[in-house]
């Protein structure tokens, strides 16, 4: 097992380095595209904690640990702040209505993105530490090629 | 942030120069453009050629421009590279928006 961690503070413009990284790091297991893809579904989870988990506040950390097992990756992201509510974790992507612009939704994609782009979602809270995690996973077969 | 703008026949022209059109830049984003719409323009391309990766935030950014425009003109979409107009897919807004190659083929559709 191959892992790395990387931590960042919680704000909105650390988001691209942990994005950056990932992706880079993915792409030699998985190629451009699956790496896109890993990359946007971990850049939703950073926001999501940014938004709701720190309510916008900067100070705090965010720790992202990229996992690469035989035929999976998995990403974690722990964060400090407040727990989400399970049922959201697990929204899909919004109806789109294309001939009603007045009600196309402008929010709401981050959650279904994430459960869209991966294979598995899982969702934990350590009360003793205080700590939430999220952890994403992708698999790929033996030749890298994921899904 | 950096936007360029440039109006050819009469169409606003706007270029985002960063590579991401995400949660750090999109309420900045919607703002400029809301600014333009206010101004009177009503036929907009909005060049994505410089822009490799848009989330959520950067999307719903560019649905709210739309939805500034109250259906009185036009908001098309040109310079979408394989991740970007992945997004697009995958959400299904390639339905609701019109994706153009390059910027030339998106004034000539809009320019009317």
């Amino acid at each position: 097992m191959d892992s790395i961690r990387l931590k960042i503070d919680s704000r909105a413009d650390q988001v691209a380095l942990a994005g950056r990284c990932i992706h880079a790091l993915s792409k030699v297991v998985v190629g451009e595209r699956a790496a896109f893809e890993i990359e946007l579904a971990a850049c939703e989870v950073i926001n999501n904690v940014i938004e709701h988990a720190y309510e916008c506040r900067e100070g705090n950390d965010i720790l992202i640990e990229w996992i690469h097992r035989d035929g999976e990756l998995q990403i974690d992201v722990h964060d400090w702040g407040r727990a989400v509510p399970a049922d959201v974790l697990f929204s899909p992507l919004p109806d789109i209505d294309h001939g009603d612009v007045t009600n196309l939704p402008e929010g709401g994609f981050g959650i279904g993105l994430l459960n869209a782009l991966s294979d598995r979602v899982e969702y934990r809270t350590d009360e003793d530490e205080g700590r939430n995690t999220l952890s994403l996973f992708r698999r790929f077969d033996a030749a890298g090629i994921s899904r | 942030m950096k936007l360029t703008n440039e109006e050819k026949r009469g169409v606003l022209v706007v270029r985002v120069e960063n590579e991401r059109l995400d949660a750090h830049i999109a309420s900045d984003f919607r703002q400029a453009m809301s600014d333009h719409i206010e101004r009177g323009h009503a036929r907009l391309v909005l060049d994505l050629v410089a822009v490799n990766f848009i989330d959520s935030s950067g999307l719903g950014a560019i649905v709210a421009v739309l939805k500034k425009l109250g259906g009185k003109g036009a908001l098309v979409i040109s310079g979408l590279h394989d991740s970007t107009l992945a997004m697009f897919k995958l959400t299904r807004m390639d339905r609701v928006f019109s994706l153009y190659d390059d910027i030339d083929a998106a004034v000539t559709a809009v320019s009317g």
